[in-house]
């Protein structure tokens, strides 16, 4: 058995391997040397779950086991969003066209995609890792940070809090993930990749810096394969080949992702847990079964959208100053226009009808494959003086919303009651069911 | 060009003209402030495109001509000359400034590239006391909204015609309006909406009381003084109809010393909610009590002499706004007219005093 941090320790050796082979380990390391955190040191780890969508519908459907899986679109036209550990041999990865997917793996499983149980199982393992620590934040649905600094009263050493974790996961959810464990949020997620699937790889704090030199500039989160190229023509393959340049060079040639480098490269790889950050924006899209240029049915799918944004919206006590349609053709042209408002808006029909608007302004000449719809420049309704639950409302002298849509927010509000009591579907706008 | 300047002089009408540069510009020329010296004398003028601003300034020529300069760079040598007169000197672009043993060379612009300032399509024209037309805008230009994504709210209306002007501003949560009878003279009715910038310019140059000359086109305001003058773009509207939203049955007067309810207000909010900053006004007979409760902060109360005899009511207001109110107000009692406590709230001095007539409205923070 060999040892995670062995691999890490920049001795010769290990310099001169390659990138991908660097990589390579046994499954489920553990160090066996000394891994102390030392009172100052933060205890970061990063958990990912493995293959996430397509593992569980084979938990769903055991019968699937050992299959080439892959969750996507059922038609040709979908793309992969997770693919099994098996698909992956056929060298199927997410994103890839089904079409091609099929092409590489005849006896290709494909899932259609059931979201509401992905999400309830994400649910899951979001709360084990409260029960670890407050400070989570959740990246997706399948990959968190957790804070672990100070838990070790309660929890024992940080690696083996890794390991419990990693267990507690799988005893409650059948599913596995990967752990990586060190010092900051950057080195735990690199590292968690390390062992993938259902490893853990622990970089205590004495091997974070051997690390981080030996890492390839290209497993850096933001350098992607034309920075890498560029670094590489300057003899930088590894972080640390950077402190063979003046900083003053890298800052000048490489701009802000040189900058990244060698702050990155200094050690300074900061970034704190930060349990909840708002959102940006808020969108719904849907892909049709068929192309359509019909105006008819846009609009009545830009409605249903426009209705569900609003409403999410209103769940978080959020407004949005700017509406965004997004629109893609038959040969994935894309097409999104935006359009800000005077005053921030949650209102499914004010989001339709400034949807629709930017919608009448496209000449649409061919078909549509997806339209989308989404709201930006969000605030919450408190800061604009709105009230929620129960806080004082700023009046307003002149009745700005325009005639009649104070009517259309009692709506909003009578639909939302319904919904949240009869469930999705419960009721909607006469025009969606037709 | 050759000048000399008093340091005095010149640090004032530089400070003064630099103002107007506007701080982050994509045309650089916009950066510079003109010097003129010609055979009626100095001036600089400056422009951000929507106001320009030219004053004279008093000064010896020796040599006329005209040169483009850092406006702001330039306001900062002067300031830090030690004192006496200063020579300024212009040869091609490069301008010279001597102050004691205090030589600078600065790279300037030729005055070609300076944009030429606008000249003003009078429509209507009236004078008016600066110190007068000052106060005015005084007791307005606070209430303009920062939106701008609603344009005509962020300016002033100005209507004006042979009998008077009334300035009116909004930003959706108050409103403030003032009106001055004045004989004006046989002008044409104007309304325009006039950016608070204009204003706030206006006001740091009106130093001194004097008569000034107020131009009014369709699409521009100027104000001329002695020595400065000043011109705007003014904002397009339409501005809403305010007339719609005074109060006209606001019934419950409460009558509370100005001063008492200013210094109250401000200690009972300094609990208020960062955000909204509420605070509670309940009315009772003669008797006023301001009250703040914050989560998380704690409690204020504090009670006020009044004059009330209607019913008991509690209405939240944004202490902000009305310390903004108080601050414009004249006199020493201040009214407020009442109607219930989700209606606005209108505000006056009790005593108007001389031609003005000021009226402020605020909307309540609706109590959940």
């Amino acid at each position: 058995m060999r040892f995670v941090y062995n691999l890490l320790m920049t001795d010769e050796n290990n310099n001169e391997r390659s990138a991908g082979a660097g990589y390579s380990c046994d499954r489920n390391v553990y160090p066996a040397g000394p891994g102390e955190w030392g009172p100052d040191d933060r205890v970061i780890a990063h958990i990912d779950m493995d293959a996430f969508f397509a593992s569980v519908e084979i938990l769903d459907f055991p019968e699937l086991r050992g299959k080439p899986v892959v969750v996507g679109g059922s038609s040709n036209r979908g793309v992969v969003s997770a693919a099994s550990y098996r698909a992956r041999e056929f060298g199927i990865h997410s994103a890839m066209p089904i079409f091609q997917a099929k092409k590489l793996c005849s006896g290709l499983v494909i899932q259609p995609g059931r979201m509401a149980r992905y999400s309830e199982l994400s649910r899951e393992v979001m709360k084990i890792l409260h029960s670890y620590s407050p400070l989570v934040q959740q990246i997706s649905i399948d990959e968190a940070y957790i804070d672990l600094s100070g838990t070790e009263k309660l929890f024992g050493k940080p690696e083996e809090t890794a390991f419990r974790i990693k267990k507690d996961i799988s005893d409650h959810t059948s599913l596995t993930c990967s752990v990586g464990l060190s010092v900051s949020k950057l080195v735990a997620k690199i590292s968690s990749d390390i062992n993938k699937p259902d490893g853990v790889t622990i970089i205590p704090p004495e091997k974070v810096m051997g690390f981080i030199f030996s890492l390839p500039v290209g497993k850096i989160p933001g350098i992607g394969s034309k920075s890498e190229g560029e670094l590489a023509k300057a003899g930088i393959k590894k972080v640390g080949d950077i402190g063979k340049l003046s900083p003053e060079f890298v800052r000048e040639r490489y701009g802000k992702f040189g900058e990244r480098l060698l702050e990155i490269a200094a050690g300074r790889v900061g970034g704190e847990v930060v349990p909840f950050s708002p959102p940006k924006s808020i969108s719904n899209e849907i892909t049709f079964s068929e192309d359509t240029d019909e105006i008819e049915l846009l609009e009545k799918h830009l409605m249903g959208l426009s209705e569900k944004v609003g409403r999410r919206l209103r769940k978080k006590y959020m407004r949005g100053r700017t509406v965004t349609l997004k629109l893609k053709d038959s040969r994935h042209r894309l097409i999104t226009r935006s359009v800000t408002l005077a005053r921030p808006t949650c209102q499914g029909k004010m989001i339709y009808t400034k949807a629709r608007e930017l919608m009448e302004a496209i000449e649409i000449a061919t078909k549509q494959r997806l339209i989308g719809v989404g709201v930006s420049n969000l605030s919450s309704a408190r800061e604009q003086g709105f009230s929620c639950s129960g806080e004082p409302e700023q009046g307003l002298l002149f009745a700005e919303s325009g005639p009649g849509e104070e009517r259309w927010d009692k709506l909003d509000k009578v639909m939302d009651g319904i919904l949240d009591r009869f469930g999705q579907g419960a009721v909607k706008r006469g025009r969606l069911n037709e | 060009m050759k000048i000399i300047v008093p340091l005095g002089e010149l640090n004032k009408k530089m400070n003064a003209v630099s103002a107007v540069v506007p701080g982050k510009t994509t045309m650089p020329i916009l950066s510079m402030a003109l010097i003129t010296a010609d055979d009626s004398g100095i001036s600089f003028s400056a422009t951000d495109l929507d106001i320009s601003v030219s004053t004279r300034v008093n000064g010896e020529v020796e040599e006329t001509g005209k040169i483009a300069v850092p406006a702001k760079k330039v306001a900062e040598i002067v300031k830090s000359l030690p004192g006496g007169d200063v020579a300024i000197g212009a040869e091609g672009e490069i301008l010279t400034i001597k102050c004691g043993r205090s030589k600078f060379s600065v790279n300037g612009r030729s005055p070609e590239d300076f944009p030429k300032l606008p000249k003003q399509d009078s429509k209507t024209e009236f004078t008016i006391d600066s110190g007068f037309l000052g106060k005015m805008i005084q007791k307005t230009i606070y209430a303009v909204s920062t939106d701008l994504t609603r344009p005509a709210l962020c300016g002033v209306k100005w209507e004006a015609d042979r009998g008077g002007i009334l300035m009116v501003s909004t930003d959706g949560h108050r409103l403030a309006k003032v009106e001055a009878k004045l004989s004006l003279g046989d002008i044409q009715k104007s309304e325009v909406i006039v950016p608070p910038k204009a204003l706030s310019t206006f006001k740091a140059f009106a130093e001194k009381a004097e008569m000034i000359k107020v131009s009014i086109g369709d699409n521009s305001i100027s104000f001329e003084m002695t020595d400065v003058s000043i011109y705007s773009r003014l904002l397009e509207g339409p501005f809403p109809n305010y007339q719609k939203v005074i109060p006209v049955k606001n019934e419950k007067e409460l009558l509370v010393s100005k001063d008492l309810l200013s210094a109250a207000t401000k200690r009972v909010s300094i609990l208020s909610d960062a955000l909204t900053h509420q605070v509670i006004f309940s009315v009772s007979k003669d008797k006023l009590t301001l009250h703040v409760t914050t989560q998380d902060l704690g409690e204020a109360r504090e009670e006020l002499e009044a004059t009330y005899s209607e019913d008991e009511m509690e209405i939240g207001y944004n202490a902000a706004y009305v310390l903004d109110i108080l601050r414009t107000m004249e006199g020493d009692d201040i009214a407020f007219h009442l109607d219930k406590p989700d209606n606005a709230g209108m505000v006056m001095p009790v005593d108007q005093g001389g031609d003005l007539k000021h009226l402020c409205i605020v909307m309540p923070l609706r109590i959940n």
